[in-house]
């Protein structure tokens, strides 16, 4: 027990020793949080006015990336009703050919239906049924006729449409073809004395492929609208011997449909080559090109899978190569 | 149970802060709701352990009782302090680590004494609980005058009595069979526990205070 005694009566002292250097660690540790903190609350303060800074710029940019979305968007509708005027003219033409063929047979079954009233009359059934079969097959090509118009009109309607398409089994020579002779056809309104070769060499083996056809209908006629601009630049050269020839191509290349669309224009020349899919770039005079043509084709081609490459030699080629899946 | 100045000083203590407590109970944020709701059950407890004590009974139930009651009281208050899902768990599992050693101690050391080794448990616990949350308020130094905040004072006060307490309680393990044990380590302790509560009160009423302010302020 007096060990015992001896030993808590030097604890007693250690332990008030010890208390009190605790106390002073304790004391010590809560004025350095004291000054610590103040110190830091003043680059606090700081981080937070720029804090605060950043986020209205953040609320700046923010507004102004949703006028540029706004902008684009009414740019690329632009660019949409530009190029579906340039169709009007190809489409005009297009619609003048089934309009003069129902014209024309309305008016011979219209001598027809006389025909055979004068035959009925007359009591010749013989005759009479004669007239009525010709009758029948003028109103079959009638209505052939009226449905290709149909046709061409409800592809115009898929051509300005604002909303994404649906993807669709499409015949992709069908669609080339007629976006080049749609496209011919408006540069031809334009300048009736403008002729060009047209060589097209599709590959009928081709069955029909997964795309939207009114996107696909937008590349090609960007693509063609080009070809056919170059083409009419060049021939103002008055090169000797020039005749504008502008080939379309179809194959299949394993998984994929490639479509090659040539034209012996101007070429493009190399130090811009690698610009043309960039928005806004355009070769073409103020006012004449939005720059966004090759921009949303590029744009088209991605959305479907696919890849586009561009051969050029200036003064002698251009040549588009797309690629897509199947 | 009134036998000297300090631990008449420490019932006064508490007795005001339990007045406080009642007072502010509903009035302000809620973690110091929470302290409130200890400093409460500290009183009941205390008066309890006192009355068993003056009936000359054993009162280390109560202390086996109130030991994990209080240390759930502040994971709860430092949950809401730290706002951390890593602490959270930490605090969760902390907790029921001190339980399972609660039902060790009391079965194999302590049976029916106060569990000192479980409080000197639960005051470590505490004292790294404080020093993490001094980290916290000092890297997010979002109050104007800390000094102000009651905040500040809580955690100041767990600090300083719960490292006090440390060292009060391995004393005790020295010192708690001896026929006379020297008094000056338990009055320092009536001392501190005093200064702890009056600590816990004004961080109360600094917090009632902030309130009253703010909705006078509109």
């Amino acid at each position: 027990m007096n060990i015992l005694l001896q030993i808590s009566n030097n604890d007693v002292a250690v332990s008030l020793f010890t208390g009190l250097i605790v106390l002073g660690l304790l004391f010590g540790y809560i004025m350095y949080f004291l000054f610590s903190y103040r110190h830091k609350q003043k680059d606090y303060k700081l981080l937070q006015s720029q804090k605060e800074e950043i986020d209205t710029q953040k609320i700046l940019l923010e507004k102004t990336l949703e006028e540029l979305k706004a902008a684009q968007s009414q740019l690329i509708l632009r660019e949409r009703m530009a190029s579906l005027g340039e169709l009007t003219t190809g489409i005009a033409h297009e619609i003048q050919n089934p309009l003069n063929f129902v014209n024309n047979f309305s008016d011979v079954n219209k001598e027809l239906v006389e025909e055979l009233q004068i035959e009925l009359n007359s009591g010749n059934v013989t005759e009479a049924l004669s007239i009525s079969n010709d009758i029948k097959e003028n109103e079959e090509k009638i209505n052939l006729h009226g449905k290709r118009a149909d046709a061409i009109v409800k592809g115009m309607l898929q051509h300005s449409r604002t909303t994404a398409g649906q993807k669709e089994l499409t015949d992709i020579n069908t669609l080339a073809d007629e976006y080049l002779r749609l496209s011919y056809h408006g540069f031809r309104t334009k300048d009736k004395s403008f002729n060009a070769t047209l060589l097209t060499d599709f590959d009928k083996s081709l069955e029909k492929i997964n795309i939207v056809p009114q996107e696909i209908g937008r590349l090609l006629l960007n693509l063609f609208n080009n070809a056919f601009y170059t083409v009419i630049e060049k021939m103002k050269l008055k090169e000797d011997g020039y005749e504008p020839t502008i080939s379309v191509s179809t194959r299949k290349l394993n998984n994929n449909v490639q479509i090659k669309i040539k034209d012996n224009g101007m070429g493009v020349p190399q130090k811009i080559a690698e610009k043309i899919f960039q928005p806004f770039f355009t070769t073409k005079p103020t006012g004449q090109g939005t720059g966004l043509g090759l921009s949303l084709s590029y744009d088209i081609v991605k959305v479907h899978g696919g890849t586009i490459n561009l051969l050029t030699e200036e003064g002698v080629y251009t040549e588009f190569i797309i690629q897509l899946p199947i | 149970m009134f036998r000297d100045i300090y631990l008449d000083l420490y019932y006064g203590i508490l007795i005001s802060a339990t007045y406080i407590s009642l007072s502010c109970l509903k009035k302000v944020d809620k973690p110091f709701a929470q302290l409130c709701l200890l400093i409460l059950l500290t009183a009941i407890n205390e008066f309890i352990a006192g009355y068993l004590y003056f009936c000359r009974r054993p009162n280390g139930i109560v202390y086996l009782i109130f030991t994990p009651v209080e240390y759930f009281i502040y994971v709860m208050i430092y949950k809401i302090f730290l706002n951390d899902k890593k602490w959270t768990r930490i605090l969760f599992i902390s907790f029921a680590c001190l339980i399972v050693l609660e039902i060790v101690n009391t079965i194999f050391y302590q049976r029916l004494s106060i569990p000192t080794n479980i409080m000197s448990i639960e005051s470590v616990l505490l004292v790294i609980l404080s020093l993490k949350l001094f980290i916290k308020i000092r890297e997010e130094p979002v109050y104007e005058n800390v000094l102000n905040e009651g905040v500040f004072w809580f955690n100041s006060a767990v600090l300083v009595y719960y490292s006090f307490d440390i060292l009060i309680w391995g004393f005790h393990s020295l010192v708690y069979h001896l026929k006379d044990p020297p008094r000056i380590i338990y009055n320092i302790l009536q001392l501190f526990s005093g200064l702890l509560y009056i600590a816990y009160a004004s961080s109360i009423l600094l917090n009632f205070s902030a309130i009253k302010k703010a909705l006078k302020t509109g």
